[in-house]
């Protein structure tokens, strides 16, 4: 399962019609309008980074990570409910793990395309390399 | 979604920026950022505001966007020990393919040192 699956999966009963807006939303990015930074909510992990979140009305309730490489190329993170008397992700347990992962990602993205281990390629939408994120001691 | 496009579209033309917009239209900054965020459901009259902000007729604010390349969407895999997903993906295509990508794995082990303290 992948992360954005664990969040459908996490929110869909609960927050029905918010995972279908950002389904919904997500399908016009992918089909008409490509993932213009103003729709993402930006500067959601360390300085610099592009991790962000994307934004879902105001008077809903939750927050999906994401990294967003200009307007062709996102990837989508775990998120959650963000509930009105948080003000950041840091104040959550599963915001925080679910932010951290992006920082984390994004931050080993960095430093892979700065190390050569891998590449942009197909017009910077798609990374070519080692793309593994596994730990040294575990077996291939 | 879309007429948070043609809104910014907009702006960059009178080479207005949010706050100078935002005066405007008698809003602050953080209703700015709502209407851009493509989640905002206008209300007619404030379309008419906008409009007449723009010195343009209301049906202007409507005109159709090229569409841009497509996006590509990634997504990462978690290796934690999860029950199998309640729900099809969203993503599968008809054809067994499928329009999100796994980008791989992320080590359980390295997922828990991302737990906060």
């Amino acid at each position: 399962m992948t992360l954005f699956e664990k969040f459908v999966a996490d929110n869909i009963v609960d927050f029905e019609d918010e995972v279908n807006d950002v389904l919904n939303r997500l399908e016009v990015m992918a089909k008409k309008t490509g993932a213009r930074d103003h729709f993402f909510k930006q500067h959601e992990g360390k300085e610099g980074d592009p991790v962000c979140a994307l934004y879902d009305n105001p008077d809903k309730k939750l927050r999906l990570y994401c990294i967003r490489y200009h307007n062709r190329t996102i990837i989508l993170g775990d998120g959650g409910h963000k509930p009105k008397g948080i003000r950041s992700w840091q104040e959550k347990k599963d915001l925080a793990q679910a932010a951290n992962e992006m920082i984390f990602l994004a931050a080993d993205i960095d430093r892979k395309l700065k190390d050569g281990e891998i590449e942009w390629t197909d017009q910077n939408t798609r990374l070519k390399g080692n793309t593994n994120y596994l730990d040294e001691d575990d077996d291939e | 979604m879309m007429f948070s496009i043609r809104l910014l579209e907009l702006m960059k033309e009178r080479g207005l920026n949010k706050t100078q917009f935002a005066e405007e239209v008698g809003k602050n900054n953080s209703e700015i950022t709502k209407w851009l965020s493509g989640t905002h459901n206008f209300t007619m009259d404030v379309m008419t505001e906008i409009a007449a902000a723009f010195d343009i007729e209301l049906h202007q604010l409507f005109e159709e966007q090229q569409s841009q390349n497509s996006l590509s969407i990634w997504t990462s895999s978690a290796s934690l020990q999860l029950e199998p997903a309640r729900f099809p993906s969203p993503f599968e295509k008809g054809d067994g393919t499928n329009w999100i990508h796994p980008l791989s794995t992320l080590s359980q082990s390295k997922t828990s040192q991302l737990l906060p303290n």
